[in-house]
């Protein structure tokens, strides 16, 4: 594996608003739900995923983005976009490191030849969505919710499955080296070309 | 700060160097010192100036002594001695200020009697402790039962925006374990059977 000297970080600064916990949308006094300005912070995320090569150190949580291409090659590293709304938005040879997105909902979103490494999608819910071409090890999809997804052609090594339930979903010739499914729900998954005697699939593996 | 994780293939283990904001590095766990980890501390970081060690199994120490031959960091950890190579000693809930963070730790006995997690920030390093969807292997069920007694007083009522770097798989945070962390879920299943009436 190569050495990637790319990873960032998002500020662990909390959210000065009474009671909330949140982390601030990169390290100033609010987070992005309590910023004076969200349209303002929403304009430059939106902006950077279109336009920047690079997009890091940032947290948005809880915003949508819809009928998005970000910018082909792009790298997204420490960035937080937890409980966040995908519809429609493409993500093509873009390399993702330490970037979370668990919590979220993505409708119709395609990812290509994506190099992921260290995120988290848990929790999150994808429905006809794509995932191809793309090498996405070490990763977190515990609890995550599929329908209707494409799944195949993955590097999915040492990634985690678990918990999950997956439905009508394809994943097929994927390396599934390492990669835990334990307590998830499988119903019309196909696994053809795949490698699933490597996976883990019940608490004892 | 940058938290950044390197895949040792010794024992599959997650070696973390964390980079402050003065470029101070901290190393967590020298699974493996390889030519990457080398290129990683010194594209990250001007001064190592810390090693903190989880827990004093090969698997994540075995990498120590090769870098206390090239960087001359202090080593914290519960025990005084890892591998032959002195320690600082951290107790549990002790706070030290390195480089330019505060580290806090908090011991957690079960997997080794030795475990400790750290805390940066809103950052936890567990080791072995609390991985993604599990908790770590345990000899008896008494060892068992102390560590997740002591994961659910020590760790569950941290924030959940806790980001959670194990020693093994992938990320996760406290919100995350708290929904499904199977042996978490199990154990209080099992806990409420036992004591419902």
């Amino acid at each position: 594996m190569k050495l990637d000297k790319y990873f960032y970080m998002f500020s662990l600064a909390r959210c000065k608003h009474p009671g909330c916990t949140s982390y601030t949308f990169n390290g100033g006094d609010y987070c992005y739900h309590h910023s004076p300005d969200k349209d303002k912070i929403k304009r430059i995320v939106v902006s950077a995923l279109k336009n920047n090569l690079l997009v890091r150190d940032f947290t948005i949580a809880a915003a949508d983005f819809r009928n998005m291409t970000m910018r082909k090659g792009q790298r997204i590293s420490g960035v937080n976009f937890s409980f966040c709304v995908f519809d429609n938005c493409r993500f093509e040879n873009t390399q993702l490191l330490s970037t979370y997105f668990d919590f979220c909902l993505f409708n119709s979103c395609s990812f290509t030849a994506i190099d992921g490494r260290y995120s988290v999608f848990s929790g999150s819910t994808f429905i006809n969505c794509s995932i191809n071409d793309s090498m996405i090890i070490h990763s977190n999809f515990m609890g995550i919710e599929t329908d209707s997804c494409d799944f195949s052609g993955n590097d999915f090594y040492y990634s985690n499955f678990s918990l999950s339930k997956l439905m009508n979903t394809s994943i097929e010739d994927c390396n599934l080296k390492r990669t835990s499914f334990r307590s998830s729900i499988t119903k019309n998954v196909s696994f053809r070309f795949s490698n699933p005697e490597e996976a883990y699939f019940r608490k004892e593996d | 700060m940058r938290i950044i994780p390197h895949f040792s293939a010794e024992g599959l283990s997650n070696v973390y160097i964390i980079s402050d904001n003065k470029r101070n590095g901290i190393l967590v766990d020298p699974a493996q010192v390889d030519k990457d980890t080398l290129d990683m501390i010194e594209s990250y970081c001007d001064n190592l100036v810390a090693v903190l060690i989880t827990h004093k199994h090969q698997s994540h120490t075995a990498g120590l002594g090769t870098l206390l031959k090239i960087y001359n960091p202090t080593v914290y950890a519960f025990e005084g001695i890892i591998n032959g190579y002195k320690t600082e000693q951290f107790k549990d809930g002790e706070v030290k200020r390195i480089g330019d963070v505060d580290v806090k730790a908090l011991h957690i006995p079960g997997h080794s009697i030795d475990s400790l997690v750290y805390l940066i920030e809103s950052a936890l390093f567990t080791g072995d402790t609390l991985l993604s969807g599990s908790i770590a292997t345990c000899g008896s069920f008494v060892e068992r039962a102390l560590l997740i007694r002591s994961i659910e007083m020590k760790l569950m009522c941290l924030d959940d925006s806790t980001l959670l770097y194990p020693g093994h798989g992938a990320p996760s945070k406290l919100r995350i374990e708290k929904m499904l962390n199977q042996d978490l879920l199990q154990f209080e299943s099992e806990n409420r059977a036992f004591t419902s009436p």
